[in-house]
C-alpha cells in the first residue's frame, strides 16, 4: 500500500546544529504514527519540514507516491497535510467560525459570504462531534476547546494527514479524553495522523506504529504492540534510565506556609493548604484547576481577594515578587522560555537576575561576587555550558531548566513552589530534577511541585494535594495514592462544580 | 553575511572616520581645535539627550517628544530669567519640569499602558502647543550673562562647560547601566518584561524611572541649548527627536529592545554631530540634511538586517 | 464587555456635549453653510485616517502620512507647473506610493518597528520636500486640476469630499467584505499564527503601507487643489490628526479590532472640534494641546475599560 505521505533520508541543519540526519517516516491512510525521542531529537524540524515551514537540505517528500516539495505552509495545506502546533494559532479577535474556516472562506472571487462561512464552520464542528457554536468569540475559549478549534481547522478541508505536535501538553486529563475520541473518530474517516509526543501512557493508548529519533537520527520505527515502557526509554535516551520511586512515609513536620480560603476571581476559589518543611508537597488537578494561580499568590505574583496567608508563623500578605524573595519564598514559572528565562542574556545575567538588589556595596553593584556566585551555582546544578558568559538560549532544554533552578535555589529559598519543573525536559535530565528536588526537601526547604503527570507527583512528592474548581478537594500521602485515586478526586470535583 | 555584519560593526566607527577625514580635505575650516570645541558645544544637546534614548530604546520603548520638550523647557527657563529669578533657581526649576514631563510620560506609558509612541506623541504636541502659546511663536531672550557665559563658553580645567556637561551624562549613564541593580535590570526588562517581573524585578518602577531619567537629560539638553541660542525658543530644536533616535540606531541598539551600547550611541551622535557641522562649512543646503541623516539610517538598518541581527 | 461600550457610548455622548456647547456657543458654527465648510475640511483627514485605520488593524503604524502627502504635493505641483498636466497625476500617486512602498520594505525587510521605519520615511519625504521647494511656495495653475480634486462640485458637495467619500467605502468595503479585509483582521490578531496559518504576512504588510501611500499621493493633491498652491510642510501633523480620529473612534491600537465606520466618527468629532475650535477665535497651538490631550485619554479610558486579558 502506498503511504498517504513518506518523508525519506531527510536531512537539515542550522547554524551550529544538524538538526536532522538520514530520518525517514511514512504515514499511511487510517493508521496513527507516533513520534517519539527526547527534546532536540529533531521531532519538532521534521514536523515543521512536513508542514512546509522549513525546506529539507537533503532527502525527499512523496503524498501518495508522487514526489513533491512544499513551497510553504499553504503549499502542504494543498496537499492534504494539515498540522496542529504546540503553539496554537487559533486568533482570539475572531469567532470560532471565522477561525474554522481560515484560509478556505466561502464566497465569490474576492467576496467573502459571512452567512455561508458560519454554516460551514458549523457543519465541520458537528461533523467532528465537538460542541461549540461558530458564533463564540475564540478569546472565550478554553485551551482544550482552542485545541479542537484548531483540528476543526485541519478538518474543514477533507485532510489526508494530521500532524499533531504534543497535544496533550497543555490539556487536563478528560480534555484529552475528548481528543482521543475525536482522534479514533478521525482514523475511522481514513485520516493518516502523525502524532508527536512526551507522553507513553498516549503512545500505547493510540499508536498503530511508532517511530523513535534520537539527536537527530532515526532509532528504530515498528508496531506500537511491540513496544513496552522500558524498551521505549531504553530506545529514546540508549541507556537504562532509574525509574526511582522513594516511598516516603509521611511525617509530622512543622508547617512552612499554610493559606487558607484564599480566593483570586474565578480561577481561585476558597483554596487551603499547608506545606511543611521537608517535605515536597505534589499538587495536582485538571487543566483550570487553578494550580499555577495558587502558586502565584503564594509567589507574590498575584495578591489574593480574600483569605490569607501565613509563613513561619507570622502573617503573609507579599505584594510583588520581590518581597516574596525577601522572605524566602520563590515560584519557578512554567512557562521557560516566556517567564523562566530571558533568553538573549548570558546564564550568569539569568541567575543573577533575582539577586542584583542584593548585591550591591554603596548603590554600585559588586560585579565579581555576582559572577562568583552564578559560576557556583550553575556548577551545582550540573549545567552543562562552555562558561557563565554564554547566551542561554544557546544550551538544551533540560540545561536551560538547570538554569532556572540554580537561578532560584541561588536565592537560598526556605519555600520552594515548582510548576511543571519537568515539562519538555528529557528523561536523563528529568531525573536529575527529582534528585535535586528531593534534596532540597532534605536540606529541610518546604517544596511544592506542580505537575500535569501524575507518575511525576506519584514519584518525586510525600504527599499530594489535589485541586478542583479552585479549591483543594483532597490531599493523601504519596504512598497510598494511585493515579487513578488522583483522577478520581479530581474529576469528582470537577463534576460538582460544573 | 558575515561581511555585512562586519559592516554594522564598524558602520559607526568608519562613518565617524570616513566623514572627518572627507571633511578635512573638503574644507579648510574643519580640522582644527575651535572648530572642534564649537561642534561638541553645538551638539551637547544632541549628546545628552542620545544618550537618555539609548535608555528608552533599550527597553524596547520610544520617545518622540524629546524635542518639543527642549525647545518648551528652554522657554520656560528663558521666562523664569526673565522675571529676575537667578539663575541657579531657574536651571533647577527646568531640571525639576524635566523629571516632570519624563515622570508624566512613563506613568502613562507604564502605568496607563499606552504604547510610548502614541503617548509622546501627545505630550510633543501639548508641549509644542504650550511653547507657542506661552511665547507667542518669539524667541524670549536671555539677558543673564553669567548664565550664557557659564553654559555656552565658560571652561573649567580646560574644558568647555557643555563637553564637561556630556562627559558627566555619558559616565553616569554608563556607571548607572553596568553597575547599578537598576542598570543590569533594564536590559532583562528590554528583552523580556514578563521573565523579569517574575524574577521579583520591579519593572514598572525601573521603566518609570527610565522616563524619568530621560526627562533629566531632556531638561540638561534644553539648558545648553538655551544657552547656546541665547533665548528660549519655540522652535528650537526641530531635528533633535530624529537625530537622537538615528544616533541610537546608528550606533546598533535593537529596536526591539534588550540590546543597545552607550559608548556605540555616543559614537553615532558624534557621526550625526560631525554631518551637521561639516554640510554647514561645506554650505550644502540645511533641508538635504535631512535626507543624508535618513539615508545614513537606512543604511544602518540593511546592513543590521543583512548582518543577521534581530 | 459593557464597559467597553459603555465607554464608547461616552466617546458619542461627549461628541453631542461638543457638538451642542459649540451651537448654543456660536452662531457661526450652527450656520448649515458651515456643515458644508466641515464637510470640506475633513477631507484630506478623512482620507489619511481611513488608511491610518487598516494600517492600525494590521497591528502596525505610519508616521508618515503626513511628510508624504506634503512630498507629494509638492511634486505634483511641480509636475503641473512644468506643464505635464494630466501626467501629473501618476506622478503623485505614483511618489506617494513609493513613500509607502519604502514604508513597506523597511518594516518587512529590514525588520524594522513600523513606528521607526516610517518615522525614518517620514524625514526623508520632509527633506525631499524641503530640498526640492528651498523653503519655497510652489505656484502653480490647472484650474482642471483644482477642480477635479478640490473645488468642483454643485450646491454644499465639493470634489474633496466626493474623494474622501470613495475612499472610505472603498475601504469599508474592502475591510469589511472581502477575504483581504478578513485576513487583515486576522494578521492583526496574530501576526505569528496567521503566519503558521500561511496568510501572506509581509505581502500584505507591503501592499498596505504602499496603498496607504498611494492615498497619501490623492491627499496631496486634494491638499495643494484645495489651496492652489503647495508647500513643503503642507499636511505636517496630519499622521497626529489622523491617528487620533482612528483613536477617538475606537480602533484599537495594537490591530486585530476597529473599522472604518469608527474611524468616520472619529473624523467628525476632530473636525467638529477643528472647526468649531477655529469659530472660537481658540487658536492652532491651543488646539494642539487639547488634542494631544484627548488622545491620551481615549486611549486611557480605552485601557482600563477593556477586560484584562486572562
Amino acid at each position: 500500500m502506498t503511504p498517504l505521505l513518506r518523508l525519506d533520508g531527510i536531512s537539515k541543519g542550522f547554524p551550529g546544529v544538524q538538526a536532522l540526519q538520514d530520518v525517514s517516516l511514512d504515514v499511511h491512510a487510517g493508521e496513527v504514527h507516533a513520534v517519539m525521542g527526547e527534546n532536540g531529537a529533531g521531532k519538532s524540524t521534521l514536523m515543521k519540514i512536513a508542514a512546509g515551514l522549513y525546506r529539507p537540505d537533503a532527502g525527499s517528500i512523496a503524498v501518495d507516491g508522487a514526489a513533491t516539495s512544499f513551497a510553504g505552509p499553504a503549499d502542504a495545506t494543498a496537499h492534504g497535510i494539515h498540522t496542529v502546533f504546540q503553539e496554537l494559532t487559533v486568533l482570539d479577535n475572531l469567532d470560532v467560525g471565522r477561525n474554522v474556516m481560515m484560509g478556505h472562506e466561502p464566497g465569490r472571487g474576492p467576496l467573502l459570504d459571512r452567512r455561508a462561512l458560519r454554516r460551514a464552520a458549523q457543519e465541520v464542528l458537528d461533523r467532528l462531534g465537538i460542541a461549540l457554536d461558530a458564533a463564540t468569540p475564540a478569546a472565550r475559549l478554553s485551551t482544550g476547546a482552542r485545541q479542537m478549534v484548531e483540528i476543526a481547522r485541519a478538518c474543514a478541508t477533507a485532510p489526508r494527514v494530521l500532524i499533531l505536535d504534543e497535544p496533550t501538553s497543555s490539556l487536563g486529563s478528560h480534555e484529552e479524553e475528548t481528543l482521543f475520541a475525536l482522534i479514533d473518530r478521525l482514523k475511522a474517516m481514513g485520516v493518516g495522523i502523525v502524532y508527536i509526543t512526551h507522553r507513553m501512557s498516549e503512545v500505547f493508548r493510540l499508536a498503530d506504529r511508532l517511530t523513535v529519533l534520537r539527536d537527530g537520527r532515526h532509532v528504530v520505527t515498528g508496531p506500537a504492540a511491540e513496544f513496552d515502557r522500558d524498551s521505549l526509554i531504553r530506545a529514546m535516551v540508549g541507556r537504562d534510565v532509574e525509574d526511582r520511586s522513594h516511598g516516603m512515609v509521611s511525617r509530622d513536620l512543622p508547617p512552612a506556609l499554610s493559606v487558607a480560603r484564599v480566593t483570586r476571581g474565578r480561577a481561585v476559589r476558597g483554596a487551603t493548604l499547608r506545606l511543611h518543611e521537608g517535605e515536597v508537597l505534589g499538587l495536582a488537578g485538571l487543566m483550570g484547576a487553578g494550580r499555577t494561580e495558587l502558586a502565584r499568590l503564594m509567589a507574590g505574583a498575584d495578591q489574593p481577594d480574600s483569605g490569607s496567608m501565613v509563613l513561619f508563623g507570622a502573617p503573609y500578605a507579599p505584594r510583588d515578587v520581590a518581597e516574596a524573595i525577601a522572605a524566602g519564598v520563590v515560584y519557578v514559572p512554567e512557562d521557560r522560555k516566556d517567564l523562566g528565562l530571558v533568553l538573549s542574556l548570558s546564564v550568569a545575567e539569568n541567575i543573577s537576575l533575582p539577586a542584583y538588589r542584593q548585591h550591591r556595596r554603596a548603590g554600585l553593584l559588586d560585579l565579581a561576587a555576582l559572577r562568583r556566585r552564578a559560576a557556583d551555582w550553575a556548577g551545582r546544578l550540573g549545567v552543562k555550558a562552555p562558561s557563565p558568559a554564554v547566551r542561554v538560549d544557546t544550551l538544551s532544554g533540560g540545561n536551560q531548566q538547570k538554569v532556572v533552578l540554580a537561578k532560584w535555589l541561588a536565592m537560598a529559598p526556605r519555600v520552594v513552589l515548582l510548576d511543571e519543573p519537568t515539562r519538555g525536559v528529557d528523561v536523563g535530565a528529568k531525573a536529575e530534577i527529582h534528585a535535586r528536588i528531593r534534596a532540597l526537601a532534605a536540606d529541610g526547604a518546604a517544596v511544592l511541585v506542580i505537575s500535569s503527570e501524575l507518575p511525576e507527583v506519584l514519584s518525586v512528592a510525600d504527599r499530594i494535594a489535589v485541586m478542583a474548581g479552585g479549591r483543594v478537594v483532597g490531599t493523601v500521602p504519596a504512598a497510598k495514592a494511585s493515579e487513578e485515586s488522583l483522577l478520581a478526586l479530581a474529576f469528582a470535583e470537577d463534576e460538582v462544580a460544573a | 553575511m558575515r561581511a555585512a555584519r562586519l559592516a554594522r560593526t564598524l558602520l559607526p566607527y568608519a562613518g565617524l572616520i570616513g566623514l572627518i577625514v572627507y571633511f578635512s580635505l573638503a574644507s579648510d575650516f574643519f580640522l582644527n581645535q575651535r572648530n572642534f570645541e564649537r561642534l561638541i558645544t553645538d551638539s551637547a544637546t544632541l549628546i545628552v539627550v542620545s544618550l537618555g534614548m539609548t535608555l528608552v530604546i533599550l527597553l524596547g520603548e520610544i520617545d518622540l517628544s524629546v524635542g518639543a520638550v527642549v525647545a518648551l523647557l528652554s522657554v520656560l527657563l528663558a521666562q523664569m530669567l526673565g522675571l529676575g529669578w537667578p539663575w541657579p533657581v531657574a536651571v533647577l526649576g527646568a531640571l525639576a519640569l524635566g523629571l516632570l514631563v519624563g515622570a508624566i510620560n512613563g506613568a502613562l506609558t507604564v502605568i496607563g499602558d499606552i504604547p510610548s509612541f502614541i503617548v509622546t506623541l501627545g505630550t510633543s504636541a501639548i508641549a509644542t502647543g504650550l511653547a507657542f502659546i506661552f511665547t507667542g511663536a518669539i524667541s524670549v531672550p536671555i539677558y543673564d550673562v553669567v548664565f550664557l557665559d557659564l553654559f555656552y563658553s565658560d571652561t573649567i580645567l580646560g574644558l568647555t562647560v557643555p563637553l564637561l556637561l556630556c562627559i558627566v551624562a555619558f559616565a553616569g549613564t554608563l556607571l548607572a547601566l553596568t553597575r547599578t541593580a537598576w542598570g543590569r535590570e533594564l536590559t532583562a526588562i528590554g528583552a523580556n518584561a514578563a521573565a523579569a517581573r517574575i524574577a521579583g524585578v520591579p519593572v514598572r518602577r525601573d521603566k518609570v524611572l527610565v522616563f524619568v531619567a530621560m526627562g533629566g537629560l531632556v531638561a540638561v539638553g534644553a539648558i545648553l541649548s538655551a544657552a547656546r541660542l541665547g533665548s528660549g525658543a519655540p522652535g528650537a530644536a526641530p531635528s533633535l527627536t530624529l537625530d537622537a533616535i538615528a544616533a541610537v540606531i546608528i550606533g546598533g541598539a535593537s529596536l526591539f529592545g534588550g540590546q543597545a551600547s552607550l559608548v556605540r550611541t555616543l559614537l553615532g551622535a558624534l557621526l550625526i554631530a560631525v554631518l551637521n557641522n561639516g554640510m554647514v562649512l561645506l554650505n550644502i543646503n540645511v533641508d538635504a540634511q535631512y535626507v543624508v541623516k535618513g539615508v545614513i539610517i537606512l543604511l544602518a538598518v540593511v546592513l543590521e538586517r543583512l548582518g543577521g541581527g534581530r | 464587555m459593557t464597559r467597553a461600550r459603555l465607554a464608547q457610548g461616552g466617546i458619542f455622548a461627549a461628541f453631542a456635549l461638543i457638538v451642542i456647547a459649540l451651537a448654543t456657543a456660536s452662531p457661526a458654527f450652527r450656520d448649515p453653510a458651515n456643515l458644508v465648510n466641515i464637510g470640506r475640511q475633513v477631507a484630506i483627514l478623512g482620507i489619511a485616517a481611513c488608511a491610518m485605520t487598516w494600517v492600525i488593524i494590521l497591528g502596525e503604524i505610519d508616521l508618515s502620512v503626513g511628510a508624504v502627502a506634503s512630498a507629494a504635493g509638492v511634486v505634483t505641483a511641480m509636475a503641473l507647473a512644468a506643464g505635464l498636466g494630466p501626467l501629473a497625476i501618476p506622478v503623485a500617486l505614483a511618489t506617494g506610493a513609493a513613500f509607502g512602498l519604502m514604508n513597506g520594505l523597511l518594516t518587512v525587510h529590514a525588520r524594522v518597528p513600523s513606528f521607526i521605519a516610517t518615522l525614518v520615511t517620514f524625514f526623508i519625504a520632509q527633506g525631499v520636500a524641503l530640498t526640492l521647494t528651498t523653503g519655497q511656495t510652489v505656484l502653480f495653475s490647472a484650474d482642471w486640476f483644482r477642480w477635479t480634486f478640490a473645488t468642483g462640485g454643485a450646491g454644499g458637495l465639493r470634489t474633496a469630499f466626493v474623494w474622501f467619500a470613495i475612499v472610505a467605502a472603498v475601504l469599508w468595503w474592502a475591510m469589511a467584505r472581502t477575504r483581504f479585509g478578513a485576513n487583515v483582521h486576522a494578521v492583526g490578531g496574530s501576526q505569528e499564527s496567521a503566519r503558521m496559518l500561511g496568510l501572506p504576512v509581509d505581502r500584505m504588510k507591503i501592499a498596505i503601507l504602499t496603498g496607504t501611500g498611494a492615498l497619501m499621493g490623492l491627499a496631496g493633491m486634494i491638499l495643494i487643489a484645495r489651496i492652489g498652491n503647495a508647500r513643503a510642510d503642507g499636511a505636517i501633523g496630519l499622521e497626529f490628526d489622523a491617528i487620533a480620529a482612528v483613536v477617538i473612534g475606537g480602533t484599537r491600537l495594537g490591530g486585530g479590532y476597529g473599522s472604518i465606520p469608527r474611524t468616520l466618527v472619529g473624523v467628525l468629532l476632530i473636525g467638529v472640534l477643528n472647526n468649531g475650535l477655529a469659530i472660537l477665535n481658540v487658536d492652532f497651538n491651543t488646539q494642539q494641546v487639547i488634542k494631544g490631550a484627548l488622545v491620551i485619554g481615549v486611549v486611557l479610558i480605552d485601557r482600563w475599560t477593556r477586560p484584562k486579558e486572562a
